[in-house]
């Protein structure tokens, strides 16, 4: 779905110079590295420019200063000492989410009745900031790699629930019927369908848990002290070295840089023969943003076709075969008897069991759904009403406190200017990001120059923003607002490059044929075309947002929902900082849902245009 | 559907003539003499060096103005890429496209497309009235884009799905939607590339007369590639058959079927047979020998 027609085309030259066969290959690689790195040069010479010209701020440092001091750091064993420990935090809490996030995922994505038990329990998780527990982590576990650790495992654990469940719930249900018609044992479809079907979804799925894991590692350091590389900016900010700040914030991009590569590269090479992943890595953009779901129904596709799989296929039969014989020996022998699938069971198929639609059948799924978070809701009122737990009061005190200060005594002092920051600074950074955006995407030659740069930003976590905003502007509102739209301008940014360049050749075509002016080109079929894309960027931007505004509140002031919640930490008042996570927790919800809202009505084409080819 | 001539009685679509005569009145008419279309020696390559894939090589035919022109060759033969040079998409590596008279340098003012994938070619985003207007938009006030796109659709036989959305649509309708909106476009030279190859079989007669009507009431130029050879000898009055590789002009067939035509009568004649099997005898020649290593199924004794 690019815009060019295709290789060929693209080396097609049009005003008639002369290339020189073979080397047209080799010249196009070399040219694009070339101008990555003059994207990397010019990207330096406005900062350097900026900071010694245009910008007189003391505590902004030159480019060439500020690189030759991360130099001097790299020299420095303290250095790697944190880099390694950033790296430590991010694989054990990767490896700690595994055991809780990958047998939850297949369970729902098997059966029926996980999945309804689940659903809403996820659905909730997965969009609260885990910002949120970070005072009740702190307070439990202090400002330590473990404090870090569990909460990566809250970051986790939800969206790799839901993309191993994804994966083993699309196993094809014609291939599950087929093999229930040549009598496949139970396991033996697990082994021969469901595994090998799902397995690209968990190996993407582990991959961006990496780096989720990394950012959410990073994100502990600098907002709550955690050892590690991101601790290190605060240390340098605090102790009024403006130098070593950028320093280290340029070092969090370059480790964010370097890790993506290095799990992409891991990716690659297990999926190498897949057209999907061979696309993607002749554009750097594509593989961060290309919708997920679209991406893993590709690579299933393929994966289920794909010679490598069936050669793996062919030697795990002969074992299961054996297995299967020992099976039926032993059963026949009546020391083992095969029970029969359970019902409800995803294994089988979709076609035998067809979706019950009566009326008792729903209002038990709508039981079902409901009910598990409800009782787990009623197990914590009880528990913790006769727990007297230091850490965790009794839930009723928790909403009587909420009630009191939330509704009545802070709400315009605290809540109202948090919010004021949070949309100022969403909407700031949405728009410059989708002007910049078009930019990019529209001036081909400057696109592709920047596409380096604009990784390098994206692999800065959203938080590291606010001690660079703290130390050029201090204090203020005006720093929170620039954080949160710092923050949120890349991902939309990126969203809206990516979304561009993947403009439909065809609709391309439609509005060159009929000399459509450039600018209603782009306000009439590129901009509609792609903002299916940048509807998910600025979606990844709420999340980012709220994180950066509770970050941005931690210091420096009292007012906002953040500083209250930390406050009522440091007080030890803790019914306080219950409720003032409650409220963020439920503030990240009604974002997300209300966001989500807004998308299906706006987008009501894309859904159900999506809808309609899917019928046919 | 009954057939009738623009010069006839007014028969069904009769009256469709009259209420689009001010489409009409924009078409200039040019001398006769120079054609409306020309294919001068065209040549085009992709690729450079040894990876270099001549795709057409001194390719020369004209369509006159007027004249219904349908090219067929098999597929894969660069059918599509001869389309996108006579639609000012691609830009030819050898030789030139005239209209009327001029070297196409670009998409030309009052030439429109209708392509083959019309679930891409329309935007979902927009309605079909919005899909139809825009192309018109910055160059007529909207109370005459909505005009002119209300005589379209109802040109093409959808008066009532304006404020549809494409996707709400069948395939045959979409297409009529991208027929329609090349119509608004009030071109000279309408360009089909293979228009009818994703509908079925029925909606494909349908459309086959719906272009031809359009034709005698409008009377505007029309190229239409295809790989159908029946579909070529019902609609043209000339085609250009293409072969071997680079693709090359096998054949100049006049078809000589004058203006009612019968989906059942005129394909019923033993000239249309005798045409079909002329055209299908010179692309299965070509095929043929541009691979000589395929002699055809070998049949055990």
């Amino acid at each position: 779905m690019t815009r060019t027609e295709g290789p060929a085309l693209a080396t097609v030259p049009l005003g008639g110079r002369p290339r020189w066969g073979a080397l047209v290959f080799k010249a196009s690689a070399f040219r694009r590295l070339a101008s990555s790195l003059a994207g990397v040069l010019v990207a330096l010479a406005c900062w350097q420019l900026v900071a010694q010209v245009l910008v007189v701020n003391p505590n902004l440092p030159a480019a060439t200063t500020t690189l030759s001091r991360l130099w001097s750091l790299a020299g420095t064993g303290a250095f790697w000492t944190a880099v390694s420990q950033t790296l430590a935090t991010a694989v054990v809490g990767f490896l700690l989410s595994l055991p809780i996030a990958i047998p939850i995922g297949v369970l729902t994505g098997t059966s029926r009745l996980a999945r309804r038990a689940f659903h809403i329990l996820i659905e909730v998780l997965k969009p609260i900031p885990p910002i949120v527990i970070l005072p009740l982590v702190v307070l439990k576990a202090g400002s330590t790699q473990r404090m870090a650790e569990i909460l990566i495992i809250f970051t986790v654990v939800p969206s790799l629930v839901v993309i191993v469940a994804a994966g083993v719930h699309d196993t094809d249900p014609v291939a599950l019927d087929t093999a229930r018609s040549f009598g496949l044992s139970t396991w033996a479809r697990v082994r021969r369908i469901v595994l090998p079907s799902s397995l690209p979804f968990v190996i993407t799925g582990l991959r961006i848990s990496i780096t989720a894991a990394v950012l959410t590692a990073v994100m502990a350091e600098i907002v709550a002290g955690a050892p590690g590389l991101g601790a290190q900016v605060n240390v340098a900010r605090s102790a009024g070295d403006p130098v070593s700040t950028f320093a280290y914030v340029v070092a969090l991009g370059l480790l964010g840089v370097v890790v993506t590569y290095a799990v992409s590269a891991a990716e690659h090479r297990l999926l190498r023969w897949h057209v999907s992943v061979r696309r993607a890595a002749t554009d750097p953009i594509h593989p961060l943003t290309l919708g997920l779901v679209d991406r893993l129904r590709q690579i299933g596709a393929t994966v289920r076709q794909s010679a490598y799989v069936r050669a793996v296929a062919r030697g795990t039969e002969l074992i299961l075969d054996e297995a299967d014989a020992l099976v039926r020996r032993l059963s026949a022998a009546r020391i083992y008897r095969r029970r029969a699938p359970t019902p409800g069971s995803r294994l089988r198929s979709r076609r035998v069991t067809p979706r019950d639609h009566s009326s008792p059948a729903r209002a038990a799924d709508w039981a079902l759904e409901l009910g598990v978070p409800a009782l787990l809701l009623v197990a914590w009122w009880f528990w913790s009403a006769h727990a007297h737990s230091l850490y965790f009061p009794p839930l009723s005190r928790i909403l009587a406190t909420l009630r009191h200060v939330w509704l009545f005594s802070h709400f315009t002092t605290d809540a109202v200017p948090s919010l004021e920051n949070l949309f100022a600074g969403l909407l700031l950074g949405s728009a410059v990001g989708i002007l910049l955006g078009v930019l990019m995407a529209e001036i081909r030659q400057l696109g592709q120059m920047l596409d380096p740069v604009m990784i390098f930003f994206r692999s800065i976590p959203g938080v590291a923003y606010v001690p660079i905003m703290i130390l050029l502007i201090g204090f203020t509102t005006p720093m929170r607002i620039a954080s949160i739209a710092l923050a949120s301008l890349f991902p939309v940014l990126i969203a809206t490059v990516d979304g561009l360049r993947g403009t439909d050749a065809m609709a391309d075509q439609v509005s060159r044929a009929y000399r459509l002016s450039s600018w209603r080109r782009l306000l009439f079929v590129h901009l509609p075309g792609a903002s299916p894309r940048i509807a998910s960027g600025i979606e990844l931007s709420i999340a980012v947002a709220v994180v950066v505004m509770v970050a941005s509140e931690l210091q420096g002031t009292v007012h906002g929902i953040g500083a209250q919640t930390i406050l009522a930490q440091q007080n030890f008042d803790i019914p306080g900082m219950w409720a003032g996570i409650v409220l963020l927790a439920l503030l990240g919800l009604f974002l997300n849902l209300l966001y989500r809202a807004l998308r299906i009505r706006v987008l009501a084409w894309y859904y159900r245009s999506r809808g309609a080819a899917a019928r046919v | 559907m009954i057939p009738w001539s623009p010069a006839g009685p007014p028969g069904p679509g009769g009256s469709l003539a009259h209420s689009t005569a001010h489409l009409m009145s924009a078409i200039q008419t040019v001398p006769s003499s120079t054609p409306r279309l020309s294919v001068d020696r065209l040549g085009k390559y992709y690729g450079s060096g040894p990876n270099r894939k001549d795709v057409i090589a001194e390719l020369t035919f004209d369509v006159a103005a007027g004249e219904f022109v349908c090219i067929v060759g098999p597929s894969g033969i660069g059918k599509t890429t001869l389309l996108g040079c006579l639609a000012g998409l691609h830009q030819p590596t050898a030789g030139v496209v005239r209209l009327d008279g001029r070297p196409i340098t670009g998409p030309p003012e009052r030439m429109a497309v209708v392509f083959q994938e019309y679930t891409r070619s329309l935007m979902p985003w927009l309605s079909v009235e919005r899909n139809i207007m825009l192309p018109l938009r910055g160059r007529l006030p909207r109370a005459q884009m909505r005009e002119r796109c209300a005589l379209a659709l109802r040109e093409v036989g959808l008066p009532d799905v304006a404020r549809h959305y494409p996707w709400q649509l069948s395939g045959g309708m979409q297409q009529r939607v991208a027929i329609a909106r090349a119509l608004a476009y009030e071109p000279e030279v309408l360009l089909m590339d293979e228009p009818f190859a994703s509908v079925d079989a029925q909606t494909r007669f349908d459309l086959e007369d719906l272009v031809l009507r359009i034709r005698a009431d409008l009377g505007i130029t029309i190229v239409l590639v295809t790989h159908d050879i029946d579909e070529a000898v019902y609609l043209a009055d000339r085609i250009v058959v293409l072969g071997d590789r680079p693709c090359r002009a096998l054949a100049i067939v006049e078809v000589p079927f004058g203006a009612p035509r019968d989906q059942v009568e005129t394909r019923g004649t033993a000239e249309f047979a005798h045409l079909r099997s002329t055209v299908m005898r010179m692309i299965r020649r070509s095929v043929r020998g541009a691979q000589p290593q395929d002699h055809g199924p070998v049949v055990a004794p």
